[in-house]
């Protein structure tokens, strides 16, 4: 009977090193400053390879509700570690991570957009940004973001490479 | 449970996950809630003129992605009531890819300005093009594919 009938058993399977290396891809591209005008990618990087890790260290083939799991949890840890490193600074060194390389492009783009009322929202979120103080509301609002937006990253880049992957008997 | 049927209970707990995102962010834009900006910062540039307005309120997504995840909406709907399994979806995703990067491309290049209709069309295309490639792949149960291969050999 070929292989496709085996089921490898998923407790022998640890995802710590799939959540170290798709944490470590999530870490580094939401840190870099301008990774706001790459969209979801970061996220979605850092979600497929940790299941590509995850596939390729134990040559199963997943269900895609795990991948999505391994993927998310990867997504979680990496945002939420680049966020704690971006609080830290901000609260210890009043420095906050590419905020005027972010405040210089918003200007960049202020300056090309023909319109009017397009230009004063530009304006009004750069003060916004350079008002923001760090609060209870700023911990609820990013505690938010990490969920939210690691869920959506880390489903997309955990479902494509649970599809894209196949490399052994399913793991269950 | 079988891998079709997580397949399917994925699809269907996508496809609500999905519509509650959409609905949010289209009531943020209709009755002005700016709380809500920042949770999707990550996720898209939400630049103004590239986003679709509700009562002069642009939406905290941009078209494309709006197109994206209402395209992931639809795949997730079709393959939760209806799975189908398309052999050549690797290369229709493929497509649909290369679709928007040329469009962003051609507008970088000047040839149009901001159709954001067209953005919000490739989106969903894109996420639909994503959502049926996932299915395609892992929604048949691993028993039948199986069966079907040691019947062509007998």
């Amino acid at each position: 009977m070929s292989e496709e009938s085996e089921i490898v058993d998923l407790d022998q399977c640890p995802i710590k090193p799939a959540i170290v290396t798709g944490g470590g891809i999530a870490f580094l591209l939401t840190l870099f400053p301008m990774s706001v005008v790459l969209c979801c990618l970061p996220l979605v990087l850092g979600g497929f390879a940790a299941t590509t890790a995850f596939i390729f260290k134990y040559r199963v083939r997943l269900e895609l509700k795990f991948g999505m799991k391994v993927a998310i949890l990867a997504c979680m840890a990496g945002f939420g570690a680049s966020t704690l490193l971006y609080d830290a600074l901000w609260l210890g060194f009043d420095y906050r991570i590419g905020m005027e390389l972010q405040i210089d492009f918003l200007r960049q783009m202020q300056e090309a957009s023909p319109d009017e009322s397009t230009r004063e929202q530009f304006e009004k979120g750069i003060e916004e940004m350079r008002n923001q103080t760090f609060g209870f509301g700023t911990i609820v609002s990013q505690t938010v973001t990490i969920l939210i937006c690691s869920g959506i990253g880390g489903a997309i880049g955990g479902a494509l490479a649970t599809a894209m992957f196949k490399k052994g008997p399913l793991a269950q | 449970m079988s891998a079709a049927d997580s397949s399917r209970l994925v699809a269907r707990f996508g496809a609500i996950g999905l519509l509650i995102l959409l609905v949010a962010i289209m009531a943020a834009a209709a009755l002005g809630w700016g709380f809500l900006d920042p949770i999707l910062a990550p996720l898209c540039h939400q630049q103004s003129d590239r986003c679709f307005s509700i009562e002069g309120n642009a939406m905290i997504v941009c078209s494309r992605c709006l197109g994206i995840y209402l395209g992931l909406m639809i795949g997730c709907l079709a393959h939760s009531f209806r799975p189908a399994f398309i052999a050549c979806m690797g290369r229709l995703l493929v497509v649909a890819l290369a679709l928007n990067g040329g469009d962003a491309l051609v507008e970088w290049l000047g040839v149009y300005e901001n159709l954001r209709w067209l953005r919000l069309a490739l989106g969903s295309v894109l996420g639909a093009a994503i959502a049926a490639f996932v299915f395609s792949r892992t929604g048949k149960s691993p028993e039948k594919r199986s069966f079907r291969g040691d019947s062509s050999r007998s």
